[in-house]
């Protein structure tokens, strides 16, 4: 049998907020396989960030266990590269500093670092703009910077926390095409957070609903491996908006979500 | 179709009619700013020419204020002149300037010396913030003109006494910004690190921490260095027998206005100059800084 890449098992977090603990995700279970592009969807506040947390190590759950390739992940680690909704790019390093960043903890030559740096960069789209400042670039740009300054360092998993969230939506739309691109380009496995459903259907090999806080799965469709959208990694974003096939998934997704928005109140 | 065409064309003629218009705003906008720029350096030209000119009138050519009241402009560049290569109480002009400067650049070494390292470790460790804290709080509202009697019976009338006040008036600025630097590292760039492979507390110091906190650092430094200034005067006025602030306080004696003002001159003008070093080193080490403010 082949190993889950990733495996939450019987997973809850809490987290304190005005002395309060507060229960953020209760009871959850996953697993995803190598290569997979996994998308969790929610209502804000459902504790999809803090489900990402706890799979990047950055949160402990109070009951429950992650594990990663069997190994039980007990805290931060260079094996799963987290790309933030406000970028959490280093200000004080140019653009190609940045996506070097990770590398010098690898023991990476300095040649070779030149190297994959270069290839990232160009796979971002971002030739020219190696010796910028973060603050000389637009949001999109930026959060193509931290695309590759995660990508090039090589981690097992990929976790995409609303990578898009900050971003304007013609902004958005291209850089939801050029990471479809860039994974097919180069298969990841990747955990990628976001609450619009067009984002999730169009990028996700499985789309996970969360209901609202405390977060439990819902729902997990297959959209790759049931075909239920067909031939959507070879179209634009516009050309899958507007299949047919999409449109009723996300009537079905929306209205998922939406009734957990209406019958918890969180309006 | 046929409809649909002049529309196009309509709204192609207004998106270039759009442009034309943002690159006349734009030119016009550098335009002025090239104005106001040169506009405020005549500005403050003639502004030090009123003074200057303003002051001479009044004490030469009218004579409503006598000298030994205010001396004439002519009167202190005569005495700068003068003390250039002679000796006044004990030393030339130079030689006060230069007692003073190695005791405000001392003093001030050596608080961002010892200052800024105790404010990082203070910021980043919370048992070595725990055993400093309370002391340094306790000392902290003590102005530091307070500590000069004291420092003149540890360290006599000489040099070291004044560097220890002001190491004292520098070092808590210092100190301050840099602690506080620290605690305001932002959380999701120590998870970008953490994320990205950086194991050891010192690397996350180092690459974060740090250089987040550089530019709230540096505000502490030139903040230590105008109050060093500020201290080293009140400093040699009070007890010393060589300095800018000794000459000043002599010359008062001997009822020479033209040597007090020549000595408030000298410490304005080297106050700036250093406060502008600072600030060109400033740009050089945060350039993403300065950028944003300008």
């Amino acid at each position: 049998m082949q190993q889950d890449k990733i495996f939450a098992d019987h997973v809850s977090v809490a987290y304190e907020k005005d002395d309060e603990s507060l229960l953020a995700v209760d009871d959850v279970t996953l697993s995803i396989q190598e290569g997979e592009f996994v998308v969790i969807v929610g209502p804000s506040g459902c504790g999809k960030t803090t489900f990402m947390n706890t799979l990047a190590g950055l949160v402990k759950p109070i009951r429950g266990k992650v594990f990663m390739d069997g190994k039980q992940i007990t805290g931060p680690s260079a094996e799963r590269g987290v790309v933030f909704q406000q970028f959490a790019l280093f200000p004080w390093k140019t653009v190609f500093e940045n996506v070097e960043f990770g590398l010098k903890y690898r023991g990476i030559p300095k040649d070779e670092r030149r190297e994959i740096v270069r290839k990232y960069i160009r796979m971002v789209k971002l030739e020219g703009f190696e010796n910028s400042f973060p603050h000389e670039l637009s949001g999109g740009m930026k959060q193509r910077v931290a695309i590759a300054r995660v990508y090039a360092n090589m981690p097992q998993i990929l976790l995409m926390d609303e990578p898009f969230g900050a971003l304007d939506a013609q902004t958005r739309t291209i850089m939801q095409e050029d990471l479809s691109e860039m994974f097919m380009m180069e298969k990841r496995t990747v955990v990628f957070i976001t609450h619009s459903v067009d984002e999730a259907i169009y990028l996700g090999d499985r789309v996970i609903i969360m209901t609202a806080r405390p977060g439990k799965f819902k729902k997990i469709i297959n959209v790759t491996a049931d075909c239920l959208i067909p031939n959507r990694r070879n179209l634009g974003y516009d050309d899958v908006v507007n299949l047919k096939a999409f449109r009723d998934l996300k009537r079905e997704l929306w209205g998922l979500i939406k009734a957990e928005i209406v019958e918890k109140r969180i309006l | 179709m046929t409809e649909d065409a002049p529309k196009t064309l309509l709204y192609e003629n207004g998106a270039e009619g759009k442009i034309c218009l943002t690159n006349i705003l734009g030119n016009l906008m550098v335009e002025t700013r090239k104005i106001r720029s040169r506009k405020r350096v005549i500005l403050s030209v003639l502004s030090v020419i009123v003074v200057l000119g303003g002051w001479f009138v009044l004490t030469t050519v009218l004579r409503w204020v006598p000298p030994a009241f205010l001396p004439p402009p002519q009167n202190i560049l005569t005495d700068f002149f003068r003390l250039l290569n002679k000796s006044y109480v004990g030393h030339t002009l130079i030689g006060h300037t230069l007692v003073s400067l190695q005791i405000v650049l001392g003093g001030f070494f050596l608080a961002v010396l010892i200052g800024i390292p105790l404010g990082i470790m203070m910021g980043w460790f919370k048992r070595i913030e725990a055993i400093v804290d309370p002391m340094f709080q306790l000392l902290r509202p003590i102005p530091p003109l307070a500590w000069i009697p004291l420092s003149l019976l540890w360290f006599g009338i000489g040099i070291s006494s004044k560097i220890f006040v002001i190491w004292l008036s520098a070092f808590v600025p210092c100190v301050i910004n840099a602690y506080t630097g620290i605690r305001l590292t932002e959380p999701l760039l120590v998870k970008a690190a953490l994320g990205l492979g950086v194991k050891r507390q010192w690397d996350l110091l180092r690459e974060v921490a740090i250089p987040s906190a550089l530019p709230v650092i540096l505000g502490g430094v030139r903040i230590g260095l105008g109050s060093a200034w500020m201290t080293l005067v009140a400093a040699e006025l009070l007890a010393s027998d060589a300095g800018l602030g000794y000459m000043m306080q002599m010359a008062r004696r001997a009822l020479e206005p033209s040597i007090i003002i020549l000595g408030m001159l000298i410490i304005g003008i080297l106050g700036a100059i250093m406060a502008r070093g600072l600030q060109m080193l400033e740009k050089r080490i945060c350039p993403w800084v300065m950028d944003k403010e300008r």
